[in-house]
């Protein structure tokens, strides 16, 4: 019971710091260019569905697992999109709801492509 | 100051995805919980529209993390093997693109609720009745025709 607990609790402070650290890389996108900030947030997408995809299929720790998977989650935030979108034009509307569409389907798909081909980074046994 | 609120109210709402994710939630449920957040998000960027309080920052950091990428793509966690890539890709795609409509629905929603509300108390304090919806009858209306 303790041990299950433990493993949550470390569960959830990865699933923390590595959301922070996906939603602070879209928070510096958009204040680096508020000018492209489309075509930056487009990107940003694209990898973090990328980085996303890659923790579920790679052998990766759990810590690893789940930092990279809420990571890649906050930063592409559907919410802040769906946001966004509404507050845009139709014509840009339809580009940013479109592409992210596009940006996250293909950024998932090539990371669990990519994923099993990477070699293993589990060094030893996880000791909960 | 802006980015230490931002990461703040980031990290709350990684808590509760993370509590909402726990409990394998089904479409319904990420569907609703996507359709909150966007409707507090369009919600609070109407209401902090011309001001610059920090809160703000806050809020717009947990609402963007609340409804993470990842609540769609969860059910392909127990995928094995390249044969279920399809299958969960389908999936996300599906998933992903109810979510972004009606997120998007939520969200207008959100904004013109706070923005109806925003207007009709302005009117009120500048002792404007607003009991009917135009303030010029339709018959004061010089509809020109092709006589005239």
């Amino acid at each position: 019971m303790v041990t299950t607990q433990g493993t949550h609790v470390r569960e959830l402070a990865w699933t923390v710091a590595g959301a922070s650290a996906g939603s602070l890389a879209r928070y510096c996108v958009a204040q680096i260019w508020p000018g492209r900030m489309l075509e930056a947030l487009l990107v940003l997408t694209a990898a973090a569905a990328g980085v996303a995809g890659f923790a579920l299929h790679a052998t990766l720790r759990t810590s690893v697992r789940t930092a990279l998977l809420a990571a890649g989650g906050a930063a592409a935030s559907i919410s802040t999109m769906a946001t966004l979108a509404a507050a845009a034009t139709p014509a840009r509307s339809v580009i940013l709801l479109a592409g992210f569409f596009a940006c996250a389907v293909a950024g998932v798909l090539v990371g669990m492509l990519v994923g099993p081909s990477v070699p293993s980074n589990v060094q030893r046994d996880e000791r909960h | 100051m802006d980015p230490i609120l931002f990461a703040s109210g980031s990290a709350a709402g990684a808590v509760l995805a993370w509590l909402v994710d726990r409990g394998a939630p089904s479409l319904s449920t990420v569907l609703a919980l996507n359709g909150i957040a966007c409707g507090l998000f369009g919600a609070l960027g109407s209401a902090s529209m011309g001001s610059n309080m920090p809160a703000v920052e806050f809020g717009f950091g947990f609402l963007g993390t609340a409804a993470p990428l990842t609540l769609c793509v969860n059910r392909s966690r127990a995928v094995a093997g390249r044969a279920g890539i399809p299958c969960a890709i389908r999936h996300l795609a599906a998933a992903l693109a109810v979510a972004l409509v009606s997120g998007v629905g939520c969200a207008i929603v959100g904004f013109v609720a706070v923005h109806g509300v925003r207007q009709i108390s302005g009117k009120e304090r500048r002792g404007i009745h607003v009991g009917y919806p135009s303030t010029v009858a339709p018959e004061s209306v010089r509809i020109p025709t092709a006589g005239s």
